[in-house]
């Protein structure tokens, strides 16, 4: 069964539509990458899957249920979502911003303090939780926020759906390949993933399937090797791009000109 | 307490009942009891009609606030602060046009109410008091997991499957009641609900299941202390109370603001 199920999904939160018409599959374990210009409707996609938005048109099926049918905890247990911005403003000490990931558990403090031990690893902020969140810079903030994602849908399996808006903007690069190494192995789990990523070098590394959005639709749909074309760079991205073999890995790699 | 939820709620740590407009409301109330009926009333039935127009009022800002702030796509925190806001300089404008309108003996009541005392103590406002404190103590502390979630913001609480909009109304009812009554008992007694959570958020963290219960018990203990030294400064006369808990806190909750960054709390 699709975690994931978008059929001619259509939002306009504040009057003029911000997505039409978009259709989706996702099944467990899958990578898909949303690429677009900005105000393409990447984020607003995100945020209609995780409930943010209301769904305007269309149907949205999240493991093959309307998002009404789930109970409220049920959902939070295989749903997760990673938005841009984080606005926490109270002194929290790092552990405890990502304990907060498992709250819609009843795991118990066992497992939940091992979860917790990985997420934190696997972000590399082990050394930062006692620390205070307030007192971190940008990126050691954006890990943290990761690490409670991850706790999050840790353990959710085939079913569980990581949304993750930007996750690697404030990264260094060691931090970058970390972060989505571990989506590579939460993926490897059976949960499927739905990430925007700027860089479509990373991206196209990482996603199994990328959709290309513009004006709100879905312009190009596909795996990175098919669908990355100059073509679409120069009618979408309004660049002139080479693409090439990645000279290391199966994957295409884009050049600017 | 209900000050700790509030600053919760409203994911800022120098909100208070009074932003929301409960105390000011409470306050209009009190004076509007005491300036239309101050006449005819005397005693006790005053004392215990005062409380209830401050319960009232209290109760109607908070509701009309809220229903202001309060759309289909659900609730906004900064509309409701400036509702809050609103309400307050309206109550305060009627307020003074009460206190205009009043004769001396009214305005004197109406002052010492406004600065709070416990010196209307007995035994009816006693049992009213520890009901709703209890009461408010076996409810609030099950909200703070829900207050902790809360604090990464309202759409990431609700990712982690909690009934935002319907923990929000329960918070606000349960603060309603808690100002409200205390209010109507004792007066503004300034200071005690902003200034006390800040303090224990200080000492022992934002957790919510520690900083609600340490609170309650701070603010008790900081609200004995205020009463016991007002009733010693100037006897046989007793001061009233909120004068104390403000001189003596303000000074104190400054000195804490200055060093905050030794606590990572940001501006």
């Amino acid at each position: 069964m699709n975690v994931l199920q978008l059929e001619g999904a259509g939002a306009a939160p504040w009057g003029p539509p911000l997505l039409d018409d978009i259709s989706l599959a996702l099944e467990p374990g899958q990578v898909l990458g949303l690429a677009g210009p900005n105000g393409a409707g990447k984020s607003s996609l995100l945020r209609l899957i995780a409930g943010d938005i209301p769904l305007a048109a269309g149907r949205l099926q999240l493991g093959g249920k309307s998002r009404d049918q789930w109970p409220r905890r049920q959902l939070a247990r295989r749903l997760a979502y990673l938005p841009q911005l984080s606005l926490l403003n109270f002194p929290y000490t790092v552990e405890e911003v990502v304990a907060l990931g498992r709250m819609p558990h009843d795991t118990g403090l066992a497992i939940d303090d091992g979860i917790m031990a990985r997420a934190m690893a696997a972000t590399d902020i082990t050394g930062l939780q006692r620390r205070l969140y307030t007192r971190l810079s940008g990126g050691e903030k954006q890990r943290v926020q990761l690490a409670r994602v991850l706790c999050q849908v840790w353990d959710a399996g085939p079913g569980g759906l990581l949304l993750l808006d930007e996750p690697t903007t404030a990264l260094d690069l060691a931090h970058q390949q970390l972060v989505l190494g571990t989506v590579q192995q939460l993926a490897a789990t059976g949960c499927a993933v739905v990430l925007v990523v700027h860089d479509l070098n990373l991206v196209a590394g990482l996603a199994d399937t990328i959709a290309v959005l513009q004006d709100g639709r879905v312009a190009a749909c596909g795996p990175p090797r098919e669908i990355f074309t100059e073509q679409l760079f120069r009618e979408i991205f309004a660049i002139d791009v080479l693409i090439q073999q990645h000279p290391g890995r199966d994957q295409p790699l884009v050049i600017g000109r | 307490m209900s000050g700790a939820a509030t600053q919760g709620l409203f994911r800022n740590p120098l909100a208070d009942p009074s932003l929301i407009g409960v105390t000011a409301g409470a306050s209009l109330g009190a004076a509007l009891v005491i300036v239309l009926g101050g006449g005819l009333l005397q005693g006790y039935t005053a004392l215990t009609a005062v409380s209830i127009g401050a319960f009232a009022g209290g109760a109607v800002a908070v509701v009309f606030v809220y229903r202001l702030a309060t759309s289909p796509s659900g609730t906004s925190v900064a509309t409701m602060l400036l509702a809050g806001i609103a309400i307050t300089a309206l109550a305060g404008a009627l307020g003074s046009l009460l206190e205009f309108r009043a004769d001396n003996d009214m305005l004197r009541r109406i002052s010492l109410w406004k600065m709070g005392g416990m010196d209307g103590a007995n035994y009816p406002r006693l049992v009213l008091a520890t009901l709703v404190g209890a009461a408010l103590l076996v409810a609030l502390p099950r909200y703070a997991g829900t207050l902790n979630a809360l604090l990464l913001g309202e759409s990431e609480a609700r990712h982690l499957g909690i009934d935002v909009d319907r923990a929000k109304i329960a918070l606000i009812a349960w603060v309603a009641l808690g100002v409200g009554t205390s209010v109507a008992l004792v007066g503004t007694i300034a200071f005690v609900g902003l200034v006390v959570p800040h303090i224990v958020r200080m000492l022992v963290g934002p957790d919510h299941r520690v900083l609600l219960p340490a609170s309650a018990l701070a603010g008790a203990v900081l609200l004995v202390a205020a009463d016991t030294l007002s009733r010693v400064v100037v006897a046989p006369t007793e001061l009233p109370v909120g004068i104390i808990t403000a001189i003596i806190g303000v000074p104190f909750f400054i000195s804490l603001l200055r060093q905050r960054h030794h606590y990572g709390m940001q501006p």
